[in-house]
């Protein structure tokens, strides 16, 4: 059983469909990059994973349990979270308060909350030094470094991330990309990733799924990925 | 206990006041002043906290008042019992107001929650008979605990001033509990908020409710204070008060409101003499704050010294 399944999923913004019949299964432990052109429906694709915008036509399901109805909040509790594009912080909370917010839906107690934020820290030290510093005043690379960290409180089983180096200086990316590769092979967690610096992603990922017109026109390895020339040429220069 | 300094040392100002004067007109001033406080910091939990343009507060400052005068002048319960009771009310009227309400968002919830507010006002003045029409009540009792009763006007001032500082205590500390995080996350993003698990609508309703009770409360006080409620008590004008209140302050500030409340309370007093030139007063002193301290007076006050500090600091 897929740990992630997309049945005919159609979904957008109104009256407008963005994505067309897209049908996906991604089994646990998966790292898979989501690549394509802007206005592919990456984005739209992750928002309706994770609730974010109701489905048009099709289903989805998580662990064998469907999500279709289910709001984006009770997705969260089963073990979904998204690193949303733009980051999605709150400026006046800090650090700490973010961390606190982000596991709350799994209502952990006292000493699994420390150790979760043990950790977030190890993972991301910046964010130890600076747990009572507002959102506000983090600079490009530490607000990122806590969007994701605020995901991971909540223990997802399924983690999206949606363009997680985007306006951030390269060693910053870089440093992104090393915690997360630790995160990946430290095991138990599955991570779908949307990436505009495809040369990124892939040194992360073992699966590459194209979108175009919001449909999934490709879906394969990173070495059938890396052996097509004419695909290197379009997303990796 | 987490209390801002700077909260507490207004308040005990404003509580060592009788030291000067025992006049029952400063005390009453000075007493309206205190409930203004309890509600701004209400409002400003929805308005400035939570980001929600809900302005619907006259209405639950109207509620919790009418609940506890018509109780004790037609029904002679006590205040322990009329309290409860007006501030569960709120709480469940708050609720239910806030599903429909909270479906829409911006300029159309400030004109739905505007419209209760004045539906609030006009439906009480059209009923005469419990509710007193247009009169209001007259001959509500003082605030009574067992035997002892706030009798004059000293020690009713000392009652608004603790339920004020047990008002501003309880909303900073909501503030900074889980309530107060997720109450912030709305106004900051809500496409954050559900990235987190947080359900909009509950969150919403919760703090509309929460918000209300505070009200409410301010209602309660008032009508025992003054021993006398009409609608032009919680009309229009009070709304523009209470929501400039918090603009001045500062949105989301409950410092700021504070300071914000007990200037635009104590203001008259100083212009006094400029009879009718008030609303162009309040008016001139929001429209130069909006402009010039968009952000509110304390927190721009804030951000001034803190530069000051730093170089303090290094020098």
């Amino acid at each position: 059983m897929a740990l992630l399944e997309l049945r005919d999923v159609q979904a957008g913004y109104g009256p407008v469909s963005v994505l067309r019949d897209v049908n996906l299964a991604i089994e646990a432990d998966e790292v898979v990059a989501i690549l394509g052109a802007n206005g592919a429906g990456k984005s739209t694709l992750m928002r309706a994973i994770v609730g974010l915008i109701p489905l048009q036509h099709g289903a989805i399901f998580f662990q064998g349990r469907e999500l279709t109805r289910m709001s984006a909040a009770e997705r969260v509790g089963h073990g979904i979270a998204l690193v949303p594009e733009g980051r999605m912080l709150f400026p006046p909370l800090t650090v700490l308060d973010h961390l606190l917010l982000g596991s709350n839906p799994s209502r952990p107690s006292r000493a699994e909350l420390d150790e979760r934020l043990q950790r977030i820290f190890t993972l991301f030290p910046v964010l130890q030094e600076r747990r009572e510093a507002t959102a506000a005043v983090l600079s490009g690379g530490q607000q990122q470094m806590l969007a994701i960290a605020r995901a991971l409180m909540s223990r997802p089983s399924l983690l999206l991330l949606d363009e997680p180096s985007m306006g951030i200086a390269p060693k910053l990316r870089r440093d992104i990309y090393a915690a997360l590769g630790q995160l990946v092979s430290s095991g138990g967690l599955t991570v779908v990733v949307v990436e505009q610096d495809a040369s990124l992603a892939l040194r992360l990922v073992k699966r590459v799924l194209l979108m175009q017109g919001g449909r999934i026109v490709r879906d394969g390895s990173v070495d059938a990925f890396r052996s097509s020339e004419s695909l290197q040429r379009a997303y990796l220069g | 206990m987490r209390f801002s300094y700077p909260s507490l040392v207004l308040l005990l100002v404003i509580g060592a006041l009788p030291l000067a004067t025992t006049s029952p007109y400063h005390l009453t001033v000075a007493g309206l002043a205190l409930i203004f406080v309890i509600l701004a910091q209400g409002t400003n939990l929805i308005l400035g906290t939570a980001g929600q343009a809900s302005f619907a507060h006259t209405a639950f400052f109207g509620l919790g008042a009418y609940t506890t005068a018509v109780l004790s002048t037609r029904f002679n319960f006590p205040l322990w019992a009329t309290l409860p009771i007006a501030l569960v009310l709120v709480y469940v009227v708050g609720s239910l107001l806030a599903y429909p309400a909270l479906r829409v968002k911006g300029f159309y919830l400030a004109l739905v929650t505007l419209a209760v507010s004045e539906i609030f006002t006009a439906v009480v003045g059209e009923m005469p008979g419990p509710l007193g029409g247009t009169e209001g009540i007259a001959g509500i009792p003082p605030f009574t605990f067992g035997e002892w009763s706030a009798d004059d006007r000293l020690s009713k001032f000392y009652v608004v001033w603790v339920g004020a500082v047990l008002a501003c205590i309880s909303i900073e500390r909501l503030h900074a509990s889980h309530f107060g995080r997720v109450a912030r996350s709305l106004r900051d993003s809500e496409t954050g908020a559900s990235a987190v698990g947080i359900n909009l609508v509950t969150a919403k309703v919760r703090v509309f409710a929460v918000s209300a009770v505070y009200m409410g409360f301010a209602g309660v006080l008032y009508a025992h204070f003054m021993q006398y409620i009409s609608p032009t008590s919680f009309g229009l004008n009070i709304t523009i008060l209470v929501v400039s209140m918090v603009v001045i302050g500062g949105l989301g500030n409950t410092l700021g409101v504070l300071v914000g409340a007990l200037t635009l309370s104590l203001l008259p007093q100083w212009t006094r003499d400029y009879v009718g030139l008030e609303p162009l007063l309040y008016g001139g002193l929001l429209v130069v704050i909006i402009l010039l301290l968009p952000e509110g007076v304390v927190p721009a006050l804030r951000d001034m010294l803190r530069p000051r500090r730093r170089t303090e600091k290094s020098s």
